[in-house]
Formats: C-alpha cells, structure tokens, sequence
C-alpha cells in the first residue's frame, strides 16, 4: 500500500493545534468574562431525605432560571446571573462535609441545607470557611452557629397562632389530646403547642409521645381517645405517621377538629377517610395554586407562576421543600442586593442592620430567647384549614407578636423539656 | 371500657402478625438451625409485592397477598439452594450470608420503588364493625382471623401429614431422619419456603395498616428474634404464646403509658422469662 505524504509542515501542525486550543478556551474565556454568582443547594439527594432534597433542588434550579429571565442579581451596578450548584450529601455527615468543601473551592455564596444532622456536620467547618449558610430547622440555632440563618420557616412558632385560631373558630372546644414522635422535632413542637394551648384555655387532657419506630398507630390513637378529646394535635408527626394518626382517628370514631404542621400527605388521607372527614383540618402550608398565594405571599414574586413553571419542568413534584428553599434564595437575593456585595461578614451586618422582607411580608430578627442567637427571620405565617380536600389561605398570623405576649408560657414550656439554651448544654 | 376493648383488639392483631412471623423464624431455625436474620426483610418484600400487584398491577388485593406469598418463598429457595446449602457445616457463615441478604433486599427496594415511604395499599375490607360504642375495623379483624387460619393449617400440616411430620423428624434429629429415608436437603428448600411464605403473607396482611418502606422489616424482626428467645428457640408452639404474652403486654404499656417505655418493658419481659425458664417456655435444655 502507497504511503500517503503529507503535505503539513511542523509549523503549521503547530498553529492548528494553537487554534484550535484557543476555539476551545475561547467559551469558557468568554463565559468568565461573565459576572456570576454561586448558591449551592447542599442536600440529600439519594437516601432517605430525598423526598425533601430534591424537590428542593428542583425549585432552586426554577427559582434560578426565573431569576436570570428576571436579569440575575444586581451587585453593585452589574447583573450577576445566579447559578445554582447541587451537591448530594445524602444525609452523611462525611458527605456534607465534602459537599461543603466543594462550595468553598467552587466560591460558593450562599449554602442551603434541610438543617438537623447535615447541619451538625458542617457548623464548625461553616464558622472557620464562613460560609453562609441556612437552615429549615431552627432548632440548629446556637450561640456558635455564627454563619446560620433560617431566614424563611421558624418551626415551631406558628403553632401558637394555630391553637389562638382554634379558640376563635371552636369556642366551645375545651379540651386537646396532643402527639408527637419522641425526638427533638417532636419535643420543640409539642412544647409550643401546649404553650399555645395553655395560652388560649385549652386543657390538654392526654398528651403523649410514641417511638419513631412505632408502625401500628391504633395504640397510640385509643390511648388519645380513651381521654375523649374534643381536638387532636398531631403536632409534627413525619407525614407517613400522620397519615397512618389519621386513619386510626377515623377508624376509631374521632369527630373534631385534626391539627397537624404541614398535613403533606392530604390527598392520601382524604383518599382513607373523606373529604367530609378532613373538613376543617388546621395546618400551616399553603398550597401555592392558592387563589390568594400571590396576595399573601408579598416577600415572593409570583408565586402562582413559580408554581407553574416548577410543575412545567418537574410533574408531580412539588413539595414544601420546592418553596422554602426557593424562598431562602429570594431572602438572600434581596440581601445581597441591598448590601451589595456576597462577602458574608458584611452581608449578614447588612441584613442584621436593615431586615429584608420575609416571604409572608415584613420580618425581625429573632432566636435569642429559646436559641441564643438572632439569626431566625420572624414574620407572618399562613394558617391553612382544608376545605373540600384542599387547604386553603384563611389568614395571616403574626408569630412574632404572638411570641411576644405569651414568652413567659413558652419559656416554662421549653424548660420542661430541657430545651432552653442554658438547660442544653 | 371502650378503649379496654380497643386495646385488647389492637393486642389481638399485634400478636396475629407477630406470631405469623416469628414461627417462620422459629420453624427455619427449627429445622436448618439458621437464624435468620433477612426474615424481617421477606415480610418487607410481602408488603412490596403487594403494593406492586394491587396499585402498580391494578389486581386485587388476594392477587396480592398470593403474589407476596409466592415471591417471598422463591426468595427462601434461593437463599437455601444458592447460599445455605452450600454453608451447612458452617453456621456462622450462614449467620453472616443472612445479614448479606438482608442489605440486599433492602437496597433492592430502594433501588426499585425509591426511599418514598408513602406507598398505600388499600384494604378489601374498608370500614369498621359497630359494637355500641365500639369500632372494630374490619381489616384487623380480617388479620386476626386470617393468621389464626394459616396456624392452623400450618399445624395440620405439621401434624397430619407426611411432609409435616419429615420436617418435624428433621427439626428433631437430622441424622436419624436421614437414616429413615428423608432428604435433608429437600426438606430444608420446603421448610425454608414455608418459612419465607409465612414472613410474605404477614407482610401482605399487614402492608394496609402500616408504612411501607425498605427498612419496615426492621422492628419486626427484632419483636420477632424476642418471641422466638421468649417461646424458647426452634419451638412453634413456644413462638405462637410468647407472641401472644409478648404483643399484648406491649400492646397495653404502649396505650397506657407510652410506647418508648413499652419497648424496654418487653425487653424485661423477655430477661424476666429467661431468669426463671432458661430455656424458654416450652423450650428443651440441651445437654452438653
């Protein structure tokens, strides 16, 4: 077989390959050129929190997209656009802490976790890197939590609204049974519960833990209506539990009024008794095809149509996750905005200094009394009550306010259960 | 008096599902002196299965329960043809590949129906039976009844027919029962299926009252490796009250003082057994 020769010379060989090399560069060169800005959504995104991680994830990316449409992030003059970072910590806290470390590298702004355990695994790493984080468990404020926010859903402050809503649509009602999962979530909600409880005349007549391990609820439920309850608290029950709670009050023959933190699971439950059943259920997130979202939900834009973009993109997978992390972004945005920069020391003095908007309207600093430290953002919160299978919007409450008039309640409640700052350590 | 007789229903079932259960364990350790560990699994894959056959399938809940039973006894014949066998004379081997098998099938759940625990299965038997001021849900009772029904076919089997008494022969003495003809082996794929079939159908009957998910065997295994230590080991009949004595006093401490407080107490229970009764209650000391 003839040889075929070649007519490229050394040097020519050489400037193509400097050409091409460059054509290659040249986008990530152009792409630099870019002002941009990093949020990492460091969460569970295989394991067993995947239900919450990545509905999260999924409404940052909407949020994201929504929010360069919008123009981006203005920072001192320029429109940055936002680019969200994922990193599945699945719930480890050796793989939080990588996730953690790769933000640092990747200059990340700002972090979202779920809170909890991934939370416990990155504080001191969070504190020595500051890197900004926040949290949907508020329970993860501590006095050394410097670089922590929970700048979107303060659990359990809005149950005090809910029992003070009760008293005002069941005047008649006297007495509560109440129940929660025997760990921290449970133990801080069910606290505020019988604060809130105590405050508006309830007496609470059986009030109980079960173990997370429980899978048969018919105990646990004859023992809450052997007190004869006129309502049932199931405080912050996981969702499973809830359902399960739910179906033993109906089997068992409850009657009045269900209040539950979030009631995830409705369509199922509606689907195990009745719509007739679940009537009048008192929880506290809405749905956001609200008619009345848009109106109640000022610290977001366009939450009906954030909405409709992320059931666009993601069918079927909305979540309470898909907002509050999507929320924690809007809170950040319109700090960073109005501080103008992403440096987190002068970002949270800013903030601090000058409290941006809550999701549900204006908003304080608070946590000092049952965390130690201000860095939860307090403003109204919806009630919700389910009408025909659905919740809807039935008010605003102030869960600052309410905090305030009724603190000596919840500090003696909180002492009980060995949850005030001092009594932690 | 109504939340007496709740209570006492809720034990009923309790101890229904956890007999169910605990003498598939009992039987398998009976005969092939295995404990196994992945049988809290298999009840794990029974309320799989029937999930998938009723809402994944669209048939109905018998469909189910067979398709549970029968899934989770091919399981049980893997494990014995495939792993054990292959073990026999090394029973911490056994022990270790049980735990292998264990983590196989949960991750297998994940891997196929994800970590989401709000699966539902819907029961054939929706509503409650009325008795004054009483509810009884049709289901529970539908549980009780049905776990009576297979011991006592279980017990036909054992005692009225040739197979049962070649597995009982083989539980008793595997070398003597060889000697009278039995195959060993075959008697232990049988046993282990019937083993493995009893977790699935109590999976199965269970899977409308409870959370489905890949970790739900967990529990029960532990309620079950209790009985099985209370009833004295290998022992059917010893499994059968120690379910009953065990589920109802947890029953009674959960409803009326606190379910955290109910699983320690059964634990004492257990140690209170074994203090006075070493070997279980109808559990034969071995010489050694």
């Amino acid at each position: 077989m003839p040889r075929l020769k070649s007519r490229f010379t050394r040097r020519q060989a050489l400037i193509a390959a400097g050409v091409t090399a460059s054509a290659i560069a040249m986008p990530n060169i152009v792409r630099a050129a870019d002002p941009k800005v990093r949020v990492g959504a460091l969460l569970p995104l295989t394991g067993d929190l995947a239900l919450w991680g990545v509905p999260g994830r999924n409404g940052a990316d909407v949020w994201a997209a929504r929010t360069n449409k919008a123009g981006g992030v203005k920072i001192d003059g320029k429109q940055h656009e936002v680019e969200v970072v994922a990193f599945d910590g699945a719930y480890v806290a050796e793989k939080t802490l990588e996730g953690a470390r790769s933000f640092v590298d990747q200059e990340v702004a700002y972090t979202m976790v779920i809170g909890g355990d991934d939370w416990s695994a990155i504080q001191d790493f969070s504190n020595r890197n500051k890197l900004l984080t926040s949290t949907l468990y508020v329970t993860d404020l501590n006095p050394d939590s410097k670089y922590l926010l929970a700048p979107v859903e303060v659990h359990p402050l809005y149950f005090g609204c809910g029992a003070e809503y009760l008293r005002k649509v069941e005047p008649d009602v006297k007495t509560v049974a109440l129940c929660a999962q025997d760990d921290l979530t449970g133990r801080v909600a069910l606290a505020y519960w019988r604060a809130g409880f105590d405050a508006h005349g309830f007496e609470i007549v059986k009030d109980q833990y079960f173990d997370a391990a429980t899978t048969d609820f018919a105990p646990v439920v004859s023992a809450l209506l052997a007190s004869k309850p006129q309502a049932v608290c199931l405080d912050t029950a996981y969702p499973s539990f809830a359902l399960l709670l739910v179906e033993q009050l109906f089997l068992q023959g409850f009657k009045g009024r269900i209040l539950h933190a979030g009631l995830e699971l409705l369509p199922d439950m509606v689907k195990r008794t009745s719509v007739e059943y679940m009537e009048g259920a008192i929880t506290f997130f809405p749905r956001f095809d609200d008619p009345n979202i848009n109106k109640s939900a000022p610290g977001f834009p366009d939450p009906g149509g954030f909405y409709a973009d992320v059931e666009k993109a993601f069918p079927g997978g909305w979540n309470n996750t898909t907002w509050e992390f999507a929320a924690c972004l809007e809170v950040w945005k319109r700090s960073v905005e109005a501080a103008n920069t992403t440096e987190p020391d002068a970002l949270l003095a800013s903030m601090k200094a000058n409290p941006p908007a809550h999701m549900y309207g204006p908003a304080v600093w608070w946590g000092q009394d049952l965390f130690g430290i201000n860095n939860a953002l307090v403003g109204s919160w919806p009630i919700v009550v389910v009408k025909s299978g659905k919740v809807d919007i039935v008010e605003l409450s102030n869960q600052a306010s309410w905090y305030e008039k009724h603190r000596d309640l919840v500090v003696k409640r909180f002492r009980e259960e060995n949850l005030m700052p001092d009594q932690k350590k | 008096m109504q939340f007496l007789v709740d209570t006492l229903l809720n034990a009923a079932m309790a101890s229904a599902a956890t007999a169910l259960v605990s003498i598939g364990l009992a039987l398998i350790f009976g005969v092939m002196r295995i404990e196994n560990f992945a049988h809290g699994e298999l009840y794990m894959v029974g309320a799989y299965v029937t999930w998938y056959v009723t809402a994944g399938l669209g048939l109905n809940y018998f469909a189910g329960l067979a398709g549970a039973v029968a899934v989770t006894a091919l399981i049980g014949a893997f494990m014995e043809v495939a792993l054990f066998r292959r073990l026999r004379s090394n029973p911490v081997g056994c022990l270790i590949v049980t735990v292998g098998v264990l983590l196989v099938l949960q991750t297998a759940m994940v891997w196929l129906f994800g970590i989401n625990s709000t699966l539902l299965v819907d029961t054939p038997f929706p509503g409650v039976l009325k008795l004054g001021a009483v509810n009884l849900p049709w289901h529970r009772l539908f549980v009780i009844f049905a776990a009576i029904a297979v011991m006592g076919a279980l017990s036909w089997l054992l005692r009225g027919t040739r197979f049962g008494w070649a597995i009982r022969a083989a539980a008793q003495d595997r070398e003597a029962a060889s000697l009278q003809g039995i195959s060993i082996g075959r008697i232990a794929v049988y046993a282990i299926m019937l083993s493995a079939g009893l977790a699935g159908a109590a999976g199965s009957l269970m899977a409308p009252l409870v959370r489905i998910s890949p970790f739900m065997g967990q529990p029960i295994i532990i309620t079950a490796f209790i009985v099985v230590i209370m009833g004295g080991i290998g022992s059917i009949e010893g499994a059968i009250i120690a379910s009953v004595v065990y589920s109802t006093f947890y029953t009674f401490v959960s409803a009326y003082i606190d379910s955290t407080i109910a699983i320690i107490a059964g634990l004492c229970i257990m140690l209170g057994v074994l203090i006075f009764m070493p070997s279980g209650l109808l559990g034969k000391a071995e010489k050694v």
